[in-house]
């Protein structure tokens, strides 16, 4: 694991974020965290992370919002969104952003560890990224 | 000289001239008794010497009883008296070669032998000879009775007639013979002012017509001429005259005539004249064609709307039947009615076709009737024709309309009825025996609504009702319940109208069946307490499953720490109950109306197959039977998981509404445009106000139920377009969801 990699945890919500933050960092991951969309968006624009965790409902800026703008400015980076419905009507619209990943709130942490090892090891392949499976 | 101086020869001779005298005197004799004038002779003495036979056929004496009689005796012996003398002037031979120019002749009368009067006229003469020595007289009278009789009459007429009568000769002047007495009412001039001067008469002739009578006077002719006279008081008479030339007995022309007084005639006749013409003008005022026909069928007139309408003038039609102006066909139709009403001598009514003036054939009807003469004969007919082209589509569209609105109540799904202000229903339709659940609208007639209203609302209906009635005003729709011809309850929203039927004050009843919409409410009522539930879920959830996820996602990291292996088993626990009470967040989650769903094309059966063995083990386990009843069915668009989870929510309030041994049955069928999955219990049925009840959120009948189980099962069917239906009996519940093929 290359501890160059950095990961953007945004969620407005402590506990989350904190989990997150420390579970990644204890799998050698570098963490940076936001609690809303548009502290996340600057961070992308200054830690340029390989991978964003980003919750879909957040007070501002919502997720869905938030993958827009982050889109505009790097459309490569993988997304793994997260969500505490657990239904999957948002996929399809977040699909056409390029998101392939989810997770549902609450979840398993080997999952999360899971789908971070393999979207990060999809990206490292170019060109590949319109073939990331779930 | 002497006889006896007288020789022999001329004694001989004086014999011979005596006995030629006696021979002339025989002669004489004989033509007198052959004259049919009865002639008398006298001798100078006046004593009466001969009559002849026409004598005694007049007075009926024989010769003896009379002859020898003096003149005076004679008279007497007759009764003849002295009488009016008529005096003959002969124009012509009024000139001195005879002494007398005057004949005088006595008009009288005598008395037969019988008693019997008879009219003569006398006539006598002294007889001279050629010395002018008297020898006697004769006299002469002729039977003038029957003349006399007959003379009498027309002169009694004449005199008495109201019209003039005259004779007057032109020659040798213009002179009147006789004029009768009503000349003084007729031409204002007594007989004797125009004796006196015939010119009179003229006077007071109208100038315009004077020429007329002046030509008469030059030249008389046969005249028959109506003429005015104006009377001496200054009024004018209409006067018919009518003459005939004549000649007298001298070959010179006279002329009789009579004058009649026609002003009333005339004026009457001018009146009808009058009358006529404002009786066209008033036929041809009226908007409908009339005409009129003699009693051959012949037309005699029409009007001015007749001319228009028809298409013939008043000339074409005049004199001619209908055979000259219509076609056979018609005027063979036309005529039997004609004969017909002339038969029945009364009126005539009838409809028929007739063409117009268009072209056009219209719808008319006729009115007909005969009219009769002075003396009572059917002298025509009178014929009215109306045209009722526009009414008869009037009609039309009023039957057509009738006809639609009669359509609109029959096949209308509401019940239409009227009953009378005492409760009588007097008309249902159709709906309204089907509502009522009757066999046919006999079974409602009659009966009075209080029937077939449910007692909860009788007084709410017997209040609206009274209201109506009072104020005339339609009630607003309200909602009750009615009971059927068996007395099963529905419910219903209903108004009243008054109105008048068949001559009473009625309402009129309509009444549409909300049951189905009242179950269709509570269902819409129970999904948005689902949807509620769900939306709060929603809401709930996120806020919930954010601090599940850190206490989680931390219980977890502490799994894999070593100082608290010690605690793995706890830590496990804690997890799998945060987890349940997650699974909890995801029922409520499903309750949700936008809850996406992931439906598939897929045969209902195979789910139900699939999910057999978990049911088996569950029934097995309490002591009950499974039976599956799965025929083949169409496929369906489903959410697989969503049918398992209504799949077994149904199944478990089966197996826990009934005791050990009771069977669980899941059918599955086509019927109509549907696909029905249903689960039946045999436990106890539900009370009713369970049943209304059914998929409340939170509603729960068990001890420990959550009161979600079918309200999940209500969400779901409501996402696949589907109904679920329940029938309890104390025998059991059968729960049939409906699902629509065509959804």
């Amino acid at each position: 694991m290359s501890k160059c990699c950095d990961i953007l945890v945004v969620d407005d919500q402590q506990g989350v974020r904190r989990l997150l933050q420390e579970v990644l960092t204890e799998q050698g991951y570098e963490v940076v965290t936001a609690a809303n969309g548009i502290k996340a968006l600057d961070l992308l624009s200054r830690f340029k992370p390989r991978a964003v965790i980003l919750d879909m409902k957040m007070p501002g800026l919502d997720g869905l919002e938030t993958l827009k703008k982050l889109r505009e400015r790097n459309s490569e980076i993988p997304v793994i969104m997260m969500t505490a419905y657990g239904e999957l009507d948002t996929e399809e619209r977040f699909q056409q952003y390029g998101v392939r990943q989810f997770l549902v709130k609450p979840f398993d942490l080997n999952d999360v560890c899971f789908l971070i090892k393999k979207v990060l090891e999809t990206a490292e392949k170019p060109g590949n990224f319109q073939n990331i499976g779930r | 000289m002497k006889d006896k101086e007288k020789s022999r020869d001329q004694l001989w001779a004086e014999i011979s001239e005596l006995r030629e005298e006696v021979q002339e005197l025989k002669f004489y004799k004989a033509v007198l008794d052959q004259l049919p004038v009865c002639t008398i002779l006298y001798d100078a003495s006046e004593t009466v010497i001969y009559r002849n036979r026409a004598s005694k056929a007049i007075d009926g004496y024989e010769h003896q009883e009379l002859v020898g009689l003096s003149r005076d005796e004679y008279l007497k012996q007759l009764h003849i008296k002295q009488g009016k003398a008529i005096k003959m002037k002969d124009p012509q031979k009024d000139s001195s070669y005879f002494k007398k120019s005057i004949y005088e002749m006595n008009e009288t009368t005598l008395c037969t032998k019988n008693g019997t009067l008879r009219d003569v006229l006398l006539v006598g003469d002294f007889i001279y000879d050629e010395e002018e020595n008297l020898l006697g007289a004769c006299g002469c009278a002729v039977d003038i009775t029957e003349h006399a009789l007959k003379d009498n009459m027309y002169k009694l007429l004449a005199e008495n007639a109201q019209d003039l009568i005259f004779r007057y000769r032109l020659v040798p002047s213009f002179q009147f013979e006789y004029v009768s007495p009503a000349s003084s009412v007729i031409a204002g001039h007594r007989p004797e002012e125009l004796y006196e001067n015939a010119y009179r008469a003229f006077s007071g002739v109208h100038p315009d017509d004077r020429p007329l009578i002046n030509a008469q006077l030059q030249s008389p002719q046969p005249l028959s001429a109506t003429i005015r006279l104006v009377h001496k008081d200054g009024t004018t008479k209409w006067v018919e005259v009518k003459s005939i030339v004549v000649n007298d007995r001298y070959g010179n022309p006279a002329v009789e005539g009579i004058i009649r007084d026609v002003s009333e005639r005339v004026q009457a006749e001018r009146k009808l004249i009058e009358n006529l013409r404002f009786l066209q003008k008033l036929i041809d005022t009226i908007p409908n064609p009339v005409y009129y026909k003699d009693n051959n069928g012949i037309f005699r007139g029409c009007n001015a709307a007749f001319e228009t309408d028809m298409g013939f003038t008043k000339e074409e039609i005049m004199g001619r039947s209908i055979y000259e102006l219509r076609t056979k066909d018609l005027a063979d139709i036309y005529t039997e009615k004609d004969c017909e009403l002339f038969r029945t001598n009364g009126k005539q009514v009838y409809e028929t076709v007739i063409p117009y003036a268009d072209g056009t054939m219209h719808d008319v009807v006729l009115y007909k009737g005969v009219f009769t003469d002075s003396n009572g004969g059917v002298a025509g007919l009178v014929g009215v024709i109306i045209d009722v082209t526009k009414s008869k589509e009037t009609q039309r569209a009023l039957s057509e309309s009738e006809d639609l609105y009669r359509r609109l109540v029959e096949l209308s799904p509401e019940l239409i009825g009227v009953h009378d202000f005492t409760g009588e229903i007097v008309f249902s339709n159709q709906a309204g025996v089907k509502l009522l659940n009757a066999k046919n609208e006999a079974e409602i007639i009659g009966k009075n609504i209080t029937q077939f209203i449910h007692p909860d609302c009788m007084q709410a209906v017997t209040e609206a009702m009274q209201k109506m009635l009072e104020t005339n005003e339609p009630l607003h729709w309200f909602e009750q319940k009615l009971l059927t011809l068996d007395g099963s309850p529905f419910e219903v929203e209903a108004t009243g109208v008054p109105l008048h039927f068949r001559g009473g004050p009625a309402v009129l009843v309509v009444a549409r069946d909300i049951t189905e919409r009242k179950q269709w409410e509570r269902e819409m009522s129970r999904l948005e307490q689902l949807n509620l539930v769900g939306q709060m879920a929603a809401g709930i959830g996120h806020e919930v499953r954010n601090p599940m996820t850190t206490v989680r996602g931390f219980l977890q990291m502490f799994q894999g720490k070593n100082d608290l292996m010690p605690y793995k088993n706890h830590l496990n626990l804690m997890i799998e109950e945060l987890d349940r009470a997650n699974s909890i967040i995801g029922h409520f989650l499903s309750l949700a109306k936008d809850k996406p769903v992931d439906k598939k094309v897929q045969n209902l059966n195979s789910i139900v197959e699939a999910l057999s063995p978990m049911i088996q083990a569950n029934v097995f386990r309490y002591d009950m039977y499974l039976e599956l009843k799965l025929p083949e069915i169409p496929d369906l668009s489903l959410d697989e998981k969503e049918m398992r989870q209504l799949i077994l929510n149904l199944c478990r309030n089966g197996m826990e509404a009934m005791s050990p041994g009771g069977t669980l049955s899941i059918t599955t069928y086509a019927e109509d445009e549907e696909v029905v999955l249903s689960v039946a219990d045999e436990g106890k049925g539900m009370q009713p106000e369970v049943m209304e009840n059914l998929g409340t959120p939170f509603f729960t009948t068990k001890d420990n139920g959550t009161g979600l189980g079918l309200a999940v099962c209500y969400s779901i069917s409501a996402r696949h377009n589907a109904s679920i239906g329940a029938v309890s009996t104390s025998e059991g519940t059968t729960f049939s969801v409906r699902f629509k093929l065509m959804g």
